[in-house]
């Protein structure tokens, strides 16, 4: 299979009318860790909860490994782990216990879920309390263990929905870095989002909406080609004062220049490596003394912004 | 361990319906041994066990002889305990997965919503017959302490108040599928059983129609089934003052009726609050 999570004119009209997802076709390759971007309302929560068997479509189809959710949801999820939103946990079980209860609707033997569920307390650093009941769990915490439950049964498609919101930026760095294992894995990863740096950080491939409808899908690597303009943050021991401007702004490659501090700037870049090194050459020349000279990551940034803004 | 992660046919090793079901029963008849409800309900029973004994004998008040007439006094509470039962562990059994957000974590996985229904039915329902049964027990044992014998009708009462307790916990199911908000449901549940079905068992004599189909009704059969020989419908007149009188029926329900009429409460109960359940969204 190809591509394992494949939507197909997908809509989704609540009450009173409200198109939350519109005609939305998407096609998430094998191995492929997606990002599923847009701003909120989008749509993203709510594709995701179709292709889960949370929310019914009006219409259009959605398939995991080619089976219809819509008409086989039972063997479509089989092979599906899946966190969305933040799920709460039942207060009453331990986490332990918890994978048991939902190793045994897979199907796993208790033996299985006892020596995976073990491994996977550890990766999500939950060991400890494996044996205390979940009601007094934090939602980092609570959030690690869903991550761990969507891992045990081995799937071969994952599904995220926002897996750091509401996280802390220790549990957001936590989530991340279990994240980036999964791509030894061999699985297929859609994750929604709407943090750009994080999308860029972890997904080979991402897939941008707004209004409930695809606005671009492809690699990062490509979507990021297609943005010429970078962002340059520049960090410096002696301020940029006015009389250096026109020679900044003459410097080949510069679109650009905004002062952001005392001794800190950002240029609008376009270009590619030897332009850029040209263009630290030129800023020790007007005497700045670089400190830092760094591309802001933001370019998915642009890109994002710019489709949002043609889209409306 | 993530390196030697290997594909695992998910799909071939998925349990059935009924297997799942039974793993769903399972870790829900768990939710309720653990939880302060039923610690609640066994406080209430102890309560209900201890005054019924030991107020007569404060009382000075000399016990009966005859085991089937002891033992009404303990079967006198048993439709309220199966009002509490049902409101407890059934009234909000569907919601609270909507509501308190479990849902998220159960529902993405390859069960069924049918499955997860009956899976909860079931252990709501063997908790309340686990209720009864621990009830009845010491209630019988208490009235061979005192009367040196049992009734079989002891037994006949508590099988009964079992069909009585999965009816009300069928309706409990359907209004809890019904409703968005636990306590709305857990309140609705326990008034329609308490107050609304039994106010209209109450009326409907007044205009001579026999309440058959109302559950309450058909409850009253746990303590009438004490009464030897079983009760008939009756008619009363009532004086009205001047030489008119107006004539009163008193009903009782037949116990094969309203037999019929709980397994008729189960099975539209269930099959409507599965088919809202089915179609229950799960929106933030």
């Amino acid at each position: 299979m190809d591509t394992p999570i494949r939507v197909h004119g997908l809509t989704k009209v609540y009450g009173g009318g409200f198109r939350a997802v519109d005609a939305l076709d998407l096609n998430v390759p094998r191995r492929s860790f997606m990002g599923f971007l847009g701003p909120n309302g989008a749509g993203k929560t709510t594709t995701i909860k179709i292709v889960t068997n949370m929310l019914s479509a009006t219409s259009g189809r959605a398939y995991i490994n080619g089976v219809s959710v819509m008409e086989d949801p039972k063997t479509a999820l089989a092979d599906v782990g899946a966190v969305v939103e933040t799920p709460e946990f039942y207060p009453y079980l331990t986490p332990m216990e918890t994978l048991h209860y939902l190793g045994e609707l897979r199907g796993l033997s208790s033996c299985e879920t006892t020596n995976r569920g073990r491994d996977l307390l550890d990766l999500v650093k939950l060991t400890d309390w494996r044996e205390k009941r979940v009601g007094k769990f934090s939602k980092g915490m609570k959030q690690r263990l869903a991550i761990a439950q969507a891992l045990l049964s081995q799937p071969s498609v994952i599904i995220l929905d926002e897996p750091t919101s509401g996280l802390d930026p220790r549990g957001m760095v936590e989530v991340r870095d279990i994240l980036k294992q999964l791509h030894k894995l061999d699985v297929t990863v859609l994750m929604s989002s709407h943090l750009l740096n994080e999308v860029q950080e972890i997904c080979t491939d991402v897939s941008l909406i707004n209004r409930g409808r695809l606005l671009r899908s492809g690699s990062v690597a490509d979507l990021l080609d297609e943005v010429k303009a970078r962002k340059i943050d520049v960090r410096t021991l002696r301020p940029l004062t006015p009389d250096m401007f026109d020679r900044l702004r003459a410097v080949p490659g510069v679109k650009g220049f905004a002062v952001t501090g005392d001794l800190s700037f950002s240029l609008d870049f376009e270009g590619e490596e030897d332009a850029q090194a040209r263009l630290l050459i030129e800023l020790q020349n007007l005497g700045l003394m670089v400190v830092s000279f760094k591309e802001s990551g933001l370019a998915l940034e642009s890109l994002y912004m710019s489709l949002i803004m043609e889209s409306r | 361990m993530m390196e030697a992660a290997s594909v695992v046919n998910n799909r071939e090793r998925l349990p059935s319906d009924l297997q799942q079901m039974v793993t769903v029963a399972k870790y829900d008849v768990l939710k309720h041994l653990r939880s302060k409800r039923l610690l609640g309900l066994v406080i209430l029973e102890a309560l209900l066990l201890g005054l019924t004994f030991a107020l007569p004998l404060l009382l000075g008040v000399d016990p009966t002889d005859d085991p089937a007439g002891y033992m009404s006094a303990f079967v006198s509470w048993v439709e309220i305990l199966v009002i509490i039962g049902a409101t407890m562990f059934a009234g909000d059994a569907i919601v609270s997965e909507f509501q308190s957000r479990t849902g998220y974590l159960l529902f993405p996985n390859p069960v069924k919503r049918s499955t997860i229904f009956v899976g909860k039915y079931l252990s709501t329902l063997g908790i309340i017959v686990l209720m009864l049964v621990v009830y009845y027990g010491v209630a019988a044992a208490l009235v061979f302490a005192m009367t040196g014998g049992g009734t079989l009708l002891s037994l006949y009462s508590m099988l009964l108040a079992c069909a009585y307790g999965a009816a009300a916990a069928a309706l409990g199911f359907l209004i809890s599928s019904v409703f968005k908000g636990s306590t709305g449901s857990l309140v609705l549940t326990f008034f329609t059983l308490f107050m609304i079905l039994p106010m209209i068992a109450q009326l409907l004599p007044a205009g001579s129609i026999k309440p058959w189909f109302v559950l309450t009704f058909c409850g009253h059969v746990i303590s009438y089934i004490m009464i030897s020989p079983y009760p008939t419908d009756l008619v009363d007149s009532i004086s009205l003052g001047n030489g008119e009188f107006m004539e009163y029926w008193t009903y009782y329900p037949d116990i094969g009726g309203s037999l019929a009429v709980m397994g008729g409460y189960v099975l539209i109960c269930l099959a409507l609050g599965m088919y809202l359940f089915r179609r229950k969204e799960m929106v933030s």
